[in-house]
């Protein structure tokens, strides 16, 4: 199945395809070097968006579990990797912890959620990050509603060290939704969002596969939301357990494409761009972004990867 | 005491059933899930807001100008839904109610900012006394707004031509189509209505609460409860969903503190959700 967009007969290309990938790597490794330090957190930010709305695509995308819920994982993973930051634990393994909590969690919940279907499981998830954002503002433990504050980041904390961070994550998360979308599950997945009954009649585990695309996409929302609190060093309950993480998610996936997987590069790409250019005015850039989604839900539902695709006759994955 | 919060949850009750009656009329009659709810009606709420603060307009007689404008906004909005709707998926819809919310939303932030604003009217600011328990005025006016809101559109549900209509289109388009009935147009008359409603619950939350223009989640989820509790398509569990909501958030503040109580209606929402859909009055799922 691996060679489903690269034909095995062309070796040559897929050999060119992996130098250039690696090239592209090696230059995403050497950017702070080359680069300002500004250029490197709007690529930071690529990064966060990248990974988010990859996460968001597995299971929205492909599959079709609309989510609206990524607030309630991102909360946990940067809870988490606060609190055990306070006692002692280092970033990185906060920040897989936090994942793991969240995978936990989204295991627990997948069994009363996928009980709904299509519209109602989006309405279910929507209550999640509210439940939990009423919940931890009423703990002091969690230091209610002002949120927590790291006061002593490591000597080792820096714009280039999240930077570095972020990059992983984004390599790891690109890699690993490559896998996904190339193999049987990607499949699968999207049998299941093409016709959820037939895809179960022709011997598919829906069941499992829908879990397997839901913790998935828990996992790597967990770790940026932890990422997003750790640039900020501090978490406001209100904002990370708000539902604008999963729509800008969603605004990105669809801009690029629902289903692709390229979409969310050129999604992100362009969502951080008009953040950058439209600074000044505040929130603008979500109003214009939000225009851009109506003409592309209406006029081409499958995103710009798509248009490509159907106008050259591409196949880009 | 107990009595207090059951009176105060009463009255919560029939506030939640006002907010929700919108969202319930739209998604029961035109089978439009209105993810935007919560912010078409803080922009009513805005709408009052400057009206009262620019114009020095009464927040009631506002009321002249706010629901006719909601109501063509949604009667045309309806037209335009119905047109991409025919040719899409569900999802589809709920996708472009997304983007609506977020570029209402987002405006909203643009032009007035985060802050909190309230509409204070000093002849209904001293509480009023009922059974020994206080109660501001605005809270109580919302609450019989509530209940009449919900009565009249029982009466022109069953009993006027143009509501058994769009009872009939919500129940077979094709049936109704062929006894006569205008589908689109009464349709676009649902949501209208639904629109209407949702403005006038805009201008009864400027006056009780305190709003900014990201509160809207807050309304949107309280509709949400209240009409997966008391099933869809049905206006009088509208009523019974949000009192249950309104009884079962008081006693839970009653016991633990003011902040439960949204926390109580949001999980009712999702056991419900996930135990019975259907809803306790309601005739059919999505």
């Amino acid at each position: 199945m691996d060679g489903m967009y690269f034909n095995k007969n062309k070796q040559g290309t897929r050999t060119l395809t992996i130098l250039i990938t690696l090239v592209i790597c090696a230059l995403l490794f050497s950017l702070p070097r080359i680069v300002a330090p500004y250029t490197i957190v709007l690529t930071f930010y690529f990064f966060v968006y990248l990974t988010l709305s990859h996460s968001w695509n597995l299971a929205g995308g492909y599959c079709n579990l609309i989510s609206l819920g990524q607030g309630a994982f991102a909360g946990i993973g940067a809870y988490t990797t606060f609190l055990l930051y306070f006692s002692g634990v280092p970033i990185e393994l906060g920040l897989i912890i936090g994942g793991g909590i969240s995978v936990c969690l989204a295991f627990l919940l997948s069994k009363p959620l996928f009980r709904l279907r299509g519209v109602y499981f989006t309405i279910g998830t929507l209550a999640l990050g509210e439940i939990l954002k009423l919940l931890i503002i009423r703990l002091p433990y969690f230091g209610g509603s002002w949120g927590l504050h790291i006061h002593s980041p490591p000597p080792y904390y820096s714009t280039i060290y999240l930077y570095y961070l972020s990059l992983t994550i984004g390599l790891i998360s690109c890699f690993t939704m490559f896998k996904i979308v190339t193999s049987k599950m990607g499949w699968a997945l999207r049998c299941i969002r093409s016709d959820e009954d037939a895809s179960e009649l022709v011997g598919i585990n829906t069941y499992r596969y829908k879990v397997y695309a839901f913790i998935l996409h828990a996992f790597f929302t967990s770790i940026i939301g932890g990422l997003l609190a750790l640039y900020t060093l501090h978490i406001e309950p209100y904002t990370i357990f708000s539902v604008a993480l999963s729509i800008e998610a969603l605004i990105i996936t669809l801009i690029g494409g629902r289903g692709t997987f390229f979409g969310p590069f050129i999604g992100s790409a362009i969502m951080v761009a008009l953040s950058h250019f439209l600074a000044v005015y505040y929130t603008l850039h979500l109003v214009i972004l939000g225009v851009i989604m109506i003409v592309i839900i209406v006029f081409c539902p499958e995103g710009l990867i798509g248009r490509l695709q159907k106008r050259f006759n591409l196949k880009i994955p | 005491m107990f009595i207090d919060a059951l009176i105060s949850g009463i009255i919560f009750g029939c506030i939640y059933a006002l907010i929700a009656s919108g969202f319930s009329f739209s998604l029961g009659f035109t089978k439009m899930l209105n993810l935007a709810h919560g912010e078409i009606l803080i922009f009513a709420s805005y709408f009052c807001y400057f009206l009262f603060r620019l114009f020095s307009f009464d927040p009631f007689l506002s009321l002249l100008i706010i629901l006719p404008v909601f109501f063509f906004v949604g009667f045309f909005l309806y037209k335009i839904l119905l047109k991409y709707s025919a040719k899409s998926s569900p999802e589809g819809v709920l996708l472009l109610f997304i983007a609506i919310s977020t570029i209402l939303q987002n405006i909203g932030l643009l032009l007035w900012l985060p802050t909190q604003r309230s509409i204070t009217l000093e002849h209904l600011a001293s509480p009023i006394k009922i059974f020994g328990t206080s109660i501001p005025p605005t809270y109580l006016i919302g609450g019989i707004t509530g209940l009449v809101v919900i009565f009249i559109l029982h009466i022109f549900l069953t009993k006027t031509k143009i509501g058994i209509a769009i009872r009939t289109i919500s129940q077979d388009p094709e049936i109704a189509c062929t006894c006569g009935i205008n589908v689109s147009f009464m349709g676009q008359i649902a949501f209208g209505l639904a629109f209407l409603s949702c403005g006038l619950s805009g201008v009864m939350v400027a006056l009780m609460f305190t709003f900014n223009p990201v509160s809207g989640i807050n309304y949107l989820l309280i509709a949400l409860t209240v009409v997966v509790l008391g099933g869809l398509g049905s206006i009088f569990g509208c009523l019974v969903g949000g009192i249950i909501i309104g009884i079962a958030g008081s006693i839970g503040a009653y016991f633990f503190g003011s902040g439960v109580h949204l926390l109580i209606s949001y999980i009712v929402f999702l056991i419900m959700l996930l135990i019975k859909p259907r809803g306790l009055f309601g005739r059919y799922v999505l």
